[in-house]
Parts: C-alpha cells; sequence; structure tokens
C-alpha cells in the first residue's frame, strides 16, 4: 500500500495543475471573503462561522477536489492507466491511493482557506474564532466526501469534466429543481445530499452530515466495484 | 519463464482470443506474431491482468497479483504514447520506480542508456513516436525485470535504433531473461526471435523454434519459359518427381534442383527467362499459415 502511495504522489506531484486548481480554489475562497468583509455595513457582526458558510461554497470545493478527478481522469485520458495497474495488480490499492493522496492536497488546502478568511474576518467587524477548529474540522470532511463523489463519478464516466462538473450541476441544478418543485414534500430535502452537506458544513448539524455521508460511501463503492473489474 | 495456459476473451459475439496456451522460455527471445486484429495486444493485456477474461499466467509459477514486486519480474510496454503529457520523461520514470523503489540514479542510468538524456527534463507532449517508444521501453526495463513484455516496440524507430534495439533485446534474453516481442515487422522478427508464438483470429497456430517454424514454408524454384515450351517443360518436370503449380504465367517447381530444371530445360532446347530460388522464410511460412485468417482481402487491389 506505501508504494502504490508513494507512486501516486509522485504522480500527483510531478503536475502543476495539481497544485494550481486547489491554489485556485483558496484564492477564489479569499477573494470572496475579503469582498464580503470590506462591503460588510458598519456595526455589523460576521460571525466566523457564517463567513465561512458563505465564503467557502461548492465553489471552491470544486476547484479543490479537482485534484480527485486527475488522479482517474488522466490515467484513463493518456492511457497511463495500463503502466499502474501493470505495476499494482491489487486494484483496491490504486483505488484508495487515489483517493488518499488527493485527499491531502484537499485537506491542505481547506486549511488554508478556512486560515485566510480567519485573518480577512479580522478586517472587519466579526467574532466567533472559537468555532475555527471545528469549522476547519467539517470544511475538510465536507471537501474530502466531495472529492470522493468527484472521483467516483470520474471512474464511472471515464471523463474527467464530467467528475469534475457532474456533481456541481447536480448540486446547482437538480437538487435546487427538486427543492423547489417539491417542496410541499419536505422530507424529500433528506433526499438531497448536497444540500444536507453543505448545511452540515455550514452549521454542524449531524443529520445532513450523515446524509452527504451516506451518499459519499454509496457513489464511492459504486465507483470501486467498477474500477476494479473493469477492463483497463 | 511465463506459462499462458487457456487465455480467453470476448467482446459481446466476438471471441477476441480463444483458449490460448503456450509458454515464454527463459533465454531466448520470443516473438508474438499474427495478423492484424488477431488477439496480439488483447493477449498480452490478459497476461498482465488489465483485461478480464478467461485463464492464467504465471510468472516463474506465480500470479502477478501473488508477486512482491511486480515490477522486478514483469516490464511492459504496450503504447509508445502512454505518459501524462506535460509530465517530464524523468519523472514518468520516477513515477514507475516507485513500486520497485528504484533509485534516481537508476532512473539516470536508463535515460542514458535509451538516449533520452536531452529530452529528460521536455514533456513528452510533442515527442516523436520512436521517442515514445524509447520512454515506454525505458520504463519496462527500469527495475530489470526478468520478464519484459513489449508490444511493437519498433515501430517508429529509425534503423540504428532497431539494430539497437535488437541487439539490446537479445543480450537481455542472453542474460536468462524471457523477452515476449510483438511485431508486425517479419524481416525484424526474423533477425531477433528465437521462439515464435503465431496466432491468428484469436487462435494459437504456432509455439515451436523459429527454425521449426521457417521450415513449415516450402523452398522452391520460380520457372519462367517461353509460352510454347511451358507444357513441355512442366511434363518432363513432373517425370522427374517434381512438384509444379502454374504462377501468373510461370510455374513453382519443388523437388527438383535449380540447375537440374536449367539442365532440362537445354535439353528440351526451352529458352529460360527467369530462373528464381525462393528460400524457405518466416514471411512465406507467416502468410502460409495464417491464409484466410486475416480481416482483409489480399490479391490487388479490386
Amino acid at each position: 500500500m506505501k508504494r502504490a502511495i508513494a507512486y501516486e504522489r509522485v504522480r500527483a506531484f510531478t503536475i502543476r495543475s495539481t497544485f494550481v486548481f486547489p491554489l485556485a480554489g483558496v484564492a477564489f475562497t479569499w477573494a470572496i471573503a475579503l469582498f464580503l468583509i470590506l462591503t460588510a455595513p458598519a456595526g455589523s457582526d460576521i460571525g466566523l462561522a457564517g463567513l465561512v458558510g458563505q465564503v467557502y461554497s461548492p465553489i471552491s470545493a470544486l476547484f479543490v477536489t479537482i485534484p480527485f478527478a486527475q488522479a482517474f481522469g488522466h490515467d484513463y485520458r493518456d492511457g497511463t492507466i495500463r503502466l499502474t495497474l501493470g505495476e499494482f495488480p491489487n486494484r483496491t490499492q490504486v483505488y484508495l491511493a487515489k483517493l488518499i493522496v488527493p485527499a491531502v492536497v484537499a485537506v491542505c488546502a481547506v486549511i488554508i482557506a478556512v486560515l485566510g478568511v480567519a485573518v480577512i474576518a479580522t478586517l472587519g467587524p466579526s467574532s466567533g474564532f472559537d468555532a475555527l477548529p471545528a469549522l476547519l474540522l467539517r470544511e475538510s470532511l465536507f471537501t474530502v466526501m466531495w472529492g470522493v463523489m468527484v472521483a467516483a463519478i470520474t471512474v464511472l464516466t471515464r471523463s474527467m469534466p464530467a467528475g469534475v462538473t457532474g456533481l456541481l450541476i447536480w448540486w446547482l441544478l437538480v437538487e435546487q429543481l427538486i427543492g423547489s418543485l417539491l417542496s410541499k414534500f419536505p422530507f424529500v430535502f433528506n433526499l438531497l445530499p448536497l444540500n444536507n452537506g453543505v448545511l452540515w458544513a455550514q452549521s454542524g448539524a449531524v443529520q445532513p452530515g450523515l446524509i452527504m455521508l451516506l451518499a459519499t460511501v454509496v457513489l464511492g463503492v459504486v465507483g470501486y466495484v467498477r474500477f476494479t473489474r473493469r477492463d483497463a | 519463464m511465463i506459462e499462458c495456459t487457456g487465455l480467453g476473451k470476448s467482446y459481446g459475439t466476438t471471441r477476441a482470443v480463444d483458449n490460448m496456451s503456450f509458454i515464454i522460455p527463459d533465454g531466448l527471445v520470443t516473438g508474438f506474431l499474427g495478423p492484424n486484429g488477431s488477439g496480439k495486444s488483447t493477449s498480452m493485456r490478459l497476461m498482465l491482468g488489465l483485461d478480464f477474461g478467461e485463464g492464467t499466467t504465471l510468472f516463474d509459477g506465480r500470479k502477478l497479483a501473488d508477486l512482491e514486486s511486480t515490477t522486478k519480474i514483469v516490464g511492459a510496454h504496450l503504447d509508445a504514447k502512454n505518459f501524462h503529457p506535460t509530465r517530464t520523461a524523468r519523472d514518468h520514470l520516477r513515477m514507475l520506480g516507485q513500486e520497485a523503489q528504484v533509485s534516481n540514479a537508476r532512473v539516470d542510468e536508463v535515460i542514458d542508456l535509451l538516449g533520452l538524456a536531452s529530452v529528460a527534463n521536455k514533456a513528452p507532449g510533442g515527442f516523436s513516436l520512436g521517442m515514445g517508444q524509447r520512454l515506454g521501453l525505458a520504463g519496462a526495463i527500469l527495475a530489470s525485470p526478468k520478464t519484459l513484455l513489449l508490444d511493437e516496440p519498433a515501430n517508429g524507430l529509425d534503423p540504428q535504433s532497431i539494430h539497437w534495439l535488437r541487439d539490446f533485446l537479445r543480450d537481455y534474453a542472453a542474460e536468462g531473461n524471457s523477452v515476449f516481442v510483438s511485431s508486425h515487422l517479419l524481416s525484424e522478427m526474423e533477425l531477433l526471435a528465437d521462439h515464435l508464438v503465431v496466432i491468428a483470429k484469436g487462435r494459437l497456430m504456432a509455439d515451436e523454434s523459429m527454425d521449426e517454424f521457417v521450415a513449415r514454408s516450402k523452398a522452391d524454384v520460380l520457372v519462367r519459359t517461353v509460352p510454347e515450351f511451358d507444357a513441355m517443360l512442366s511434363a518432363a518436370l513432373r517425370e522427374r518427381g517434381a512438384e509444379v503449380l502454374d504462377e501468373d504465367g510461370a510455374f513453382a517447381v519443388s523437388g527438383v534442383e535449380a540447375a537440374q530444371i536449367g539442365m532440362m530445360a537445354h535439353e528440351l532446347g526451352a529458352p529460360v527467362l527467369e530462373l528464381t530460388v525462393r528460400q524457405a522464410s518466416l514471411e512465406q511460412a507467416f502468410l502460409e499459415i495464417t491464409e484466410g485468417q486475416q480481416g482483409f482481402r489480399t490479391g490487388g487491389s479490386k
């Protein structure tokens, strides 16, 4: 397993875009945070949790989790999946390594992004800095779960663009549409994993977090099964 | 030694590889021949566990998944374009070296060996086919594996590189390793391989030494004379026990030496316009054994 992770680490770290996209996500987060702080009405108090919840949106997660899509998408696109699986016949190890390395990159990016937002928050009327550790944990987990789903979609479609954009489209279009059309049936909200995930990341409420976790596990397992049983 | 037993693979109703069993011995270069679409690449992918199908492949008696380090046992090069276009050649090899924990010094050694030093720090996206082949081959030999599996490694190489590749693979095999090479360059294969595995339409046609395989094709003599003497000369040859076959205005004669044919023609007063000795060759044997097995029509453009 250590060798599979080492292989994946070198694979990921020798491509500039592994760092460029997450840093773009960080920059985007900071830019929005700066904008909100500088345009906040005088006398208002923007709590750190609220600020992070507003600025570290799934748009930031989209950039930060691109390495998850690249981990599988580049291999399929360039044919290097044959080299990878030729060296590591145990596909479970490869699948896990391809989740672990981008997860480390993503968590680092989230920590930088959220700490940066906390620093930016000190420029304006803000409070609630004691929530920082919990925010770091929740946003990191949210991003990793988002990334696992991105990876699974990439495996299922063998397409990096589909992996990167599929989840965002699902969240922005499908879930919003379902939510508004079926607003008379509150239980439907429980079936919308990304809306619940965003809610959990912002509020820390347990049940929405579990709904996103369940969706992550289901999609992750489907991706795993496909990855381990498909011709390279 | 590689031992393949019952390799099989279907795509829908098409049987791409059908129950193939063969052995790739140590110390020899084994050529893998077959017409286009005969299942060579699929077989190699099955051997490496990249595709799912039937059968087993044992490398020195063990399955690939049971090996402690796969790259020390098998080095494979299946496609000249299997690399990320912007990852440098050196980084590509560093990545491939992780499984066997290959040192950076070894990476540099292989880069020098394959003549990649001038492009080692360049992105391979703009590499020619030949340079891509070198990079692929570098990846295959990086961990000095016991076995090499190479799919069309000579494609796109210049004559000097092909010569180098031939010497390299023969030396590699001579050190006790097994080398399994597919190619459609029969003249090159004739110079390179000691042993042959020949397939057509997914089925094993031959698994024997190069000499045994070439001996399948008959040596003969092509005789062309003026038409008035055709019947007379061919009758005389048949009387001597020769086998005579019409061949596009001439006839192919086997069972009689060229000198004897010349003497007989002289005795009959037949002017000989052509007398060509045709040696048995790999190409001839290959064409004979795969006749009708390719997916296209031979014998002209119409």
